[in-house]
């Protein structure tokens, strides 16, 4: 059982958490922000230019796009007796920028797309306007407007429902959709086939306890008396707030219904509506 | 070993695969006396311990295409011949040969120009070769790699730059005097972001000294099994204990190159 198990996701949509709990319940112990599982992104420049071997600010990016696949070839080559894990924000397209042959799995995880325009405007710095726009636009990618190569090669999203829709009905390898709300709800039967696919045997209690050291509390605490690499630096803070519903209170209602005009029958399909 | 830089090439069949390959990534795969890298639009080369590098480029790669790459095959065939480098740039500061190397896309290029630009002659850009014993600086690049809108921050006219490649919208550009060699006397290392303020602090320990080199070698993933763990050891070890090895920590990002430069400065009366 190698491989790679994909933590896929939406920006925003409660990977950070999702690694915490598989880093909890893979260690027993508390939980490091600086090593959490499935720490670098699948697009970060760095890992990209270990695995391929060579610098990939000299190529485009269509050619970094054909590369990728071969990254996680040598990748998964040194997974052992459990899958590699790796988090990742691309969509799955027509052509992946994943190698389908190295996949073992993908956990991915979904969240009402309003709570994730909340949380991504907050944390990208940018107006609600700005992330709903986002949210919408076909065919995104990340970076937009690059000046020159960043941490991160370019990212294809797509809408928030081509991202869901590409990675959920896919057929190439298993997938588990795990609900953000459900996993808020009631963690344990929600975190635990993700557990399982990860190649970790826990009893319930233990992956309780995994659940209890990954609590969206503790992480805000360390994050408060560490720092954490992964925020933003216009960001006030990583964790802010970690609930389900909290675009009631933040997300004007025009915007709120642009979102649903836009991804209305993917967010009926998930429970959202 | 013949160490001149940028290697000699010659346009000449290349096989697309190596067969019993003894380490490979996802461009580079090598076997005990051959190393081939395939870049996707760009074309195949195929280097050995001594000679030209084959190339065999793609139908519509360009010469400057084929010479942006020609640094991958080359680090990869001075593995052959047992010589390891490292992924940084190095400048001459004030007669002390500095190696500042950082995560990919990590300034370490925007740093260099900005020494560059205060009169720090520039010995690499990219290809940090560090041989001997005590170990000698040598140069490679005499060119800085630099994006327009960093160039427009230090003041330099994109248009005196050399073009990388046409898809790119990065330029090169000749910036400084030109030193020759120098004794390597330190190795900065550039991190990614961090909370707190800028800071430069020595890493102790010849261990993790070692550590941080082995972590910035170029075809990190060959080097063992190409050079071999002692000799790898030997020269992380030699680098590591002639060389101080300093870390940037903090956002550096919230900082200007030739600030950044002038702290580098700092360190080096």
């Amino acid at each position: 059982m190698t491989g790679i198990l994909w933590l896929a996701s939406y920006p925003k949509s409660g990977n950070t958490w999702l690694r915490a709990v598989l880093t909890a319940a893979r260690s027993g112990a508390d939980v490091d922000l600086d090593a959490l599982a499935g720490a670098a992104v699948a697009a970060s420049r760095d890992v990209l230019e270990d695995l391929l071997g060579v610098p990939t600010t000299d190529l485009t990016s269509a050619e970094i796009d054909r590369l990728r696949p071969g990254a996680d070839d040598v990748a998964a080559a040194a997974a052992r007796s459990e899958p590699l894990l790796r988090k990742i924000h691309d969509a799955f397209g027509a052509e992946p920028v994943i190698s389908v042959a190295a996949a073992h799995a993908a956990v991915y995880l979904v969240r009402d797309p309003r709570d994730v325009a909340v949380s991504m405007a907050h944390h990208s710095g940018v107006s609600f306007e700005e992330a709903v726009r986002r949210l919408c636009v076909p065919h995104a990618t990340a970076p937009l407007h690059p000046a020159r190569p960043g941490k991160q090669v370019r990212q294809y999203f797509g809408t928030w429902s081509e991202h869901v829709l590409g990675w959920v009905d896919q057929r190439r390898f298993p997938v588990y959709v795990l609900r953000y709300e459900d996993a808020l709800a009631d963690p344990v039967p929600a975190f635990a086939p993700a557990v399982r696919l990860a190649g970790f045997d826990l009893t319930d209690e233990a992956l309780a306890a995994a659940v209890r050291r990954a609590d969206f509390a503790v992480l805000a605490d360390l994050e408060s008396r560490s720092g954490f690499r992964e925020r933003p630096p216009h960001a006030e803070r990583f964790f802010r707030r970690g609930r389900a519903g909290g675009w009631r209170d933040e997300l004007p209602a025009a915007l709120a219904e642009r979102i649903v005009d836009r991804h209305g029958e993917v967010m009926t399909r998930f429970g959202y509506l | 070993m013949d160490l001149a830089w940028p290697p000699a090439w010659r346009l000449a069949p290349v096989p697309e695969r190596l067969p019993d390959p003894v380490a490979s990534t996802g461009v580079v795969t090598a076997t005990a006396d051959r190393v081939l890298c395939r870049i996707p639009s760009v074309g195949r080369f195929m280097a050995r311990a001594r000679g030209p590098i084959d190339v065999r480029p793609e139908r519509r790669a360009t010469d400057a295409d084929v010479r942006c790459f020609l640094g991958v095959a080359g680090t990869a065939r001075w593995l052959l011949g047992g010589v390891p480098t490292l992924r940084g740039a190095a400048v001459a500061l004030n007669g002390a040969g500095v190696v500042i190397c950082g995560p990919a896309a990590g300034g370490t290029s925007a740093l260099t120009a900005a020494l560059a630009l205060r009169g720090h002659g520039v010995l690499a850009d990219r290809v940090a070769l560090v041989t001997g014993d005590p170990p000698l600086l040598r140069r490679t690049d005499d060119e800085v790699q630099l994006w327009p809108d960093m160039a427009d921050a230090l003041d330099i006219p994109s248009t005196v730059g050399r073009v990388v490649r046409p898809a790119l919208a990065k330029r090169a550009y000749r910036l400084g005097p030109e030193p020759s060699a120098v004794p390597l006397r330190a190795v900065v290392l550039l991190p990614g972001t961090e909370p707190g303020p800028v800071r430069l602090t020595t890493v102790d320990g010849a261990e993790e000294r070692s550590a941080e080199l082995h972590g910035r070698e170029w075809h990190r993933r060959l080097v063992a099994p190409l050079l071999g763990k002692p000799a790898r050891h030997t020269w992380a070890a030699s680098v590591a204990g002639a060389a101080r090895v300093l870390r940037f920590s903090g956002r550096l990002h919230d900082l200007h190159p030739t600030a950044l430069a002038a702290k580098v400065e700092e360190a080096f009366p």
